[in-house]
């Protein structure tokens, strides 16, 4: 068996060059569609060990075993349950055929199943499933092993842990991205990177999805921030389909190789190829590579963070880093009470409002008396990686609920935190390094809190020193700078200072605060909160754990980054004031343009400043009946006419139309008070028809007729003919208006004018919904309106010229 | 052997399909004047929808068999029949079935606020599910592709709903049965209207490798 060093080391000195497709080459050779590959070569070994000789006599200096759907779930769909078996097989094959001087690696593929919290498969499951695989193809002889193919960086993860838990082996991680450079849950290649380096993939990279030339952007994103060697596999081109409708993979090998020197320069130091290509493919390959010198990894650290979405790297960010604080129960009934219930819907609100509000990164802090933090801290963690997009930091001294939030955790977490107590330390610190997570240094003892900045230092350089030893650099801390009440120790503030300058001057490390603890105890806490972090910011403060909906203290965040330059040009800063001072001034007009305000609060869909201007206008002693006739309805005509030119969308016309109900409403008893009676210019009776349930179309038209003065009686969704039929009847409206969304439904409505014509309704009908068309309404002898404005032009046309019965007229064919 | 239904519940769709939820609200890129502010809004009101959104979905794949004109025998026993679908899997002999559901929450919020009156808000999240739905069909399709692809197989790029062209809503029991659709909480009522509203079925062909690979 072939070390984890020695591969590293070949890494160090070439490119490695990978295998070819096993698929396609085993169909070339009669593997028939809809059967188990991995079943149909353990009945024919003498096929695929053909392939992987192939291979061998083309240059692949590493082969994968033919083991790709070799999961219990997929090896479930053929009711074969010797998983291990199949495998050791495989491998054994592979093994066989390769010698003891190539590098054979296990081939592990997705078992089709998303896992929590992205689908139903349970984590541990999925690392059982993956745990299973591993043992087999190491039992087979395999060197390490290849993830690869995956789409859901969850799965990919689960994988990874399953054969670290199995020993130290090499072990690359392939994703597969979409033509958007996501994989189908959304992870970029970067975020991929950085999770997957950190929780200790020996290389990673792409396969499949794509051809060579679609992933030379992708490898050479992932570059600057590779700490490891990076894998390119592509596919021989993107698949084209025939008129026959038939697939096929048709780049030659040179061409693949032209671009695959492109990888290669781009950063790929493990090249092969994905579906479609062939021993030919991968002897260009070899012949053209050979010589080539690898490019190294560039980093030996890298301080960064990612969800299973972004990533976040700090080097890149020198504005100060929001994280949010809201996700901790402490002073928050609600929050307390949900958790006790173990419902996760205040966090996931909390969670998408902060990052709404600005935050960078998320505190996630459940611990609380009477509960199971650690069941707790596990569910918040799924919960909130579900609807945010932002990094957590994971924030608990319960060392089992750290460990569980950071193994189902889809993502590369900081944790909150790691002080000089000899427990974290000796039981914390292996955790956090196992799964290769960031963590907040606190300088705090078994004795206590520091109260010098020279005890503090002491404390930071002795956790530093035991973090090393497992691997960390500076890049992976971050210094909490200790915030004391003021109320309690006035002179605390100032030595929470001094270290973070100390930091930042003398130990080059990032550091943090938690703002709101300086004024534990004060009144008016915000000014303190604010000076406080704009004096931290002055020392080189990089993160402050704040709360983001605190307008002072985020208004403090993005002055002090104008003022240290961190954000150039002023840019963010100007975004984010200089619409507020517009708006105040809109806001300050005088009296003289209230008859103006209450047009365009129609215009704008303003509901709140339509009610404050009419208030004016009628203390002004106006007459109600001219402002309706004056002013609003040529506004909200004006809006139609708008909409028809599509100047306006549909919720602006919504807008429009019920800030128009809004002010009709609250002119109402003026209008009662004026004598002015309310006439109606019209009925018109209003259904979806039956079987349907579609029903926002024809609210949408009701409440256009309504704001043009018709009365609209609503008979709802799913309505029965009988029951239209009897309405036409009784209310004897001037217009039936009828909807439907559907073919199947949309055959009602002449069932619905059949009936009323054969009981001797004239009435006319008007017919709308997404299926019907001018020419249906027409074959129905009935009128047909597009959306709500011409609903209402159609119904005044046939009000207004006295048409209240029977259908449009017949136009004559020419 | 026939395959088994695969379920995606939830279903991980990370975007909403922002541009499509515009142009069904009749957005025009040219023609629409559209305040900062005013987008800002609209973008908040459709992020809003996210929360209420409980995406679901499933897939099977199915062999099928082309009948005369307009009908497709499916491999469980089942026909279906339309003109326009025979000719479109006329080279196929596997199809995949798929749905996909908002779930009830955001139905039930739109209808709250119809009956509040709040149209304008109502018409966002009804856009949204309407097209984070049809999203989920696509996301279902490139799942399916990424599968294939090892396969050496692929899936049409387009897809056929039931109620749409000459694939009568009819067939909508089909899918319900061979999905079984009960599972991510979906009813069929007796017109064949999937409940919750925002739900959405769909079929599409299988084609299979040249074998052109060198």
């Amino acid at each position: 068996m072939k070390s984890k060093n020695y591969i590293k080391m070949l890494l160090k000195k070439e490119i490695l060059i990978l295998d070819g497709a096993m698929g396609t080459e085993l169909q070339k050779r009669g593997l028939p569609t809809g059967i188990s590959p991995e079943l149909w070569c353990l009945s024919r070994p003498e096929v695929c060990a053909e392939i992987h000789r192939a291979y061998l006599a083309a240059g692949s200096q590493v082969i994968y075993t033919c083991t790709f759907g070799a999961n219990r779930a997929k090896l479930n769909e053929y009711n074969r349950k010797d998983v291990r078996q199949i495998n050791t097989s495989l491998a054994s094959l592979a093994r066989q055929v390769a010698g003891k001087e190539t590098i054979v690696l296990g081939d592990i593929g997705p078992t089709g199943k998303f896992v929590e919290p992205f689908g139903e498969t349970p984590f541990e499951e999925a690392v059982e499933i993956f745990k299973e695989q591993a043992a087999g193809l190491l039992a087979g002889g395999v060197d390490g092993f290849v993830i690869e193919t995956m789409m859901d960086i969850q799965e990919a993860r689960a994988a990874l842990l399953a054969v670290k838990e199995l020993g130290d082996y090499f072990t690359a991680v392939t994703i597969t991205l979409e033509k958007d450079g996501r994989t189908l849950n959304g992870t970029d290649p970067i975020t991929a990177l950085i999770t997957l380096q950190s929780l200790g993939a020996d290389a990673v990279g792409c396969n499949c999805s794509a051809g060579p030339a679609e992933m030379i952007p992708w490898i050479t994103q992932m570059k600057p921030y590779s700490k490891v060697p990076l894998v390119a596999k592509p596919n021989a081109g993107l698949p084209r389909i025939t008129g026959e409708g038939h697939t096929f993979f048709d780049m030659d090998a040179s061409t693949f190789t032209h671009y695959a020197l492109l990888l290669a320069e781009a950063g790929a130091n493990l090249i092969g190829g994905c579906c479609g290509t062939t021993p030919q493919h991968i002897k260009a390959l070899r012949e053209n590579i050979r010589d080539l010198p690898p490019r190294h990894p560039w980093c030996k650290s890298l301080g960064a963070v990612s969800s299973h979405r972004s990533s976040f790297v700090f080097s890149e960010h020198p504005a100060l880093v929001v994280i949010g604080e809201r996700i901790n129960p402490t002073g928050k009934k609600e929050l307390q009470n949900a958790l006790k219930e173990e419902s996760m819907s205040v966090i996931r609100n909390l969670a998408k409002e902060q990052e709404y509000q600005g935050a960078n990164l998320l505190d996630v802090n459940v611990g609380m008396p009477g509960t199971d933090e650690k069941l707790l801290l596990r569910q918040a963690v799924l919960a909130v990686s579900q609807v945010t997009s932002c990094p957590l930091v994971i924030d608990s001294p319960n060392v089992e609920a750290i460990e569980q939030a950071l193994r189902i955790y889809p993502g590369r977490a900081l944790v909150n935190s790691i002080s000089g107590e000899r427990k974290k330390i000796t039981e914390l610190l292996p955790i956090v390094a196992r799964y290769g997570a960031m963590f907040i240094l606190l300088p705090i003892t078994d004795e206590g809190v520091p109260r010098l900045l020279e005890e503090r230092i002491s404390v930071i350089k002795k956790v530093f020193n035991a973090a090393r030893r497992f691997g960390f650099s500076k890049d992976d801390i971050v210094v909490d700078g200790l915030v004391m009440t003021v109320a309690a120790q006035q002179e605390a503030a100032l030595e929470t200072l001094k270290t973070i300058a100390w930091c930042r001057q003398k130990f080059h490390v990032k550091t943090v605060l938690g703002i709101s603890n300086v004024s534990f105890g004060m009144p008016e806490r915000k000014w303190i909160n604010a000076s406080f972090l704009a004096m931290a910011r002055k020392e080189g403060l990089d993160m402050a754990i704040i709360n983001p909906s605190s307008s002072e203290v985020m208004a403090i965040k993005k002055a002090t980054d104008v003022l240290l330059g961190h954000d150039r040009g002023a840019i963010e800063y100007i975004s984010t004031f200089s619409g507020g001072v517009a708006q105040k001034k809109e806001k300050g007009r005088g009296p003289i343009d209230l008859e103006e305000r209450v047009r365009e609060a129609i215009m704008e869909g303003d509901k709140e400043e339509i009610i404050s201007a009419l208030s004016e206008l009628m203390k002004q002693g106006k007459n109600p009946k001219q402002i309706v006739d004056g002013l609003m309805i040529p506004a909200i005509v004006e809006v139609g006419d708008r909409y028809s030119r599509r100047e306006f969308f549909l919720p602006q016309l919504l807008a429009s139309a019920e800030t128009m109900k809004k002010g009709l409403a609250y002119l109402e008893p003026y209008l009662l008070d004026a004598g002015v009676e309310s006439k109606v210019k019209g009925t018109v009776v209003m259904a979806t028809v039956q079987g349907d349930i579609h029903d926002i179309g024809k609210n949408i038209v009701a409440l256009m007729l309504k704001n043009h003065g018709y009365q609209v009686v609503d008979l709802g969704k799913d309505v029965p003919t009988k029951k239209i039929i009897e309405s036409i009847r009784n209310i004897k409206p001037h217009v039936v208006g009828l909807s439907a969304l559907m073919t199947t439904t949309m055959v009602v409505m002449k069932e619905i004018i059949q009936t009323a014509r054969e009981e001797g309704l004239t009435t006319p009908f008007l017919l709308g919904g997404a299926v019907v068309s001018p020419a249906y309404a027409r074959s129905l002898n009935a009128y047909y309106a597009k959306d709500g404005v011409e609903a209402v032009k159609t119904v005044e046309k046939l009000i207004g010229k006295g048409k209240s019965h029977g259908g449009p007229e017949k136009k004559e064919a020419n | 052997m026939p395959h088994e239904v695969i379920y995606f519940d939830p279903l991980p769709l990370e975007e909403l399909p922002e541009e499509a939820i515009f142009r069904r609200l009749k957005y025009h890129p040219h023609l629409t004047h559209l305040t900062p502010k005013g987008r800002a809004d609209i973008r908040y009101k459709i992020e809003s929808a996210r929360a209420l959104l409980a995406l679901k979905g499933a897939v099977r794949r199915v062999k099928i068999r082309m009948l005369e004109l307009g009908k497709i025998e499916l491999e469980t026993g089942e026909t279906i029949r339309s003109v326009n679908l025979r000719e479109f899997l006329d080279h196929c002999e596997e199809a995949l079935l798929m749905a996909a559901t908002a779930g009830h929450r955001i139905t039930e919020e739109i209808g709250r606020l119809m009956e509040r009156g709040e149209m304008a808000k109502a018409s966002i999240l009804d856009a949204a599910a309407s097209e984070t739905t049809d999203a989920a069909l696509d996301w279902l399709m490139k799942y399916e592709n990424q599968l294939l692809r090892r396969e050496g197989r692929a899936l049409m790029p387009t897809r056929f709903s039931p109620g749409y062209g000459d694939l009568g809503l009819e067939n909508q029991h089909t899918f319900y049965q061979l999905l079984e659709l009960k599972r991510l909480g979906l009813e069929l009522s007796p017109r064949y209207v999937l409940i919750p509203e925002k739900s959405v079925t769909a079929i599409t062909g299988i084609i299979s490798s040249h074998g052109k690979v060198d």
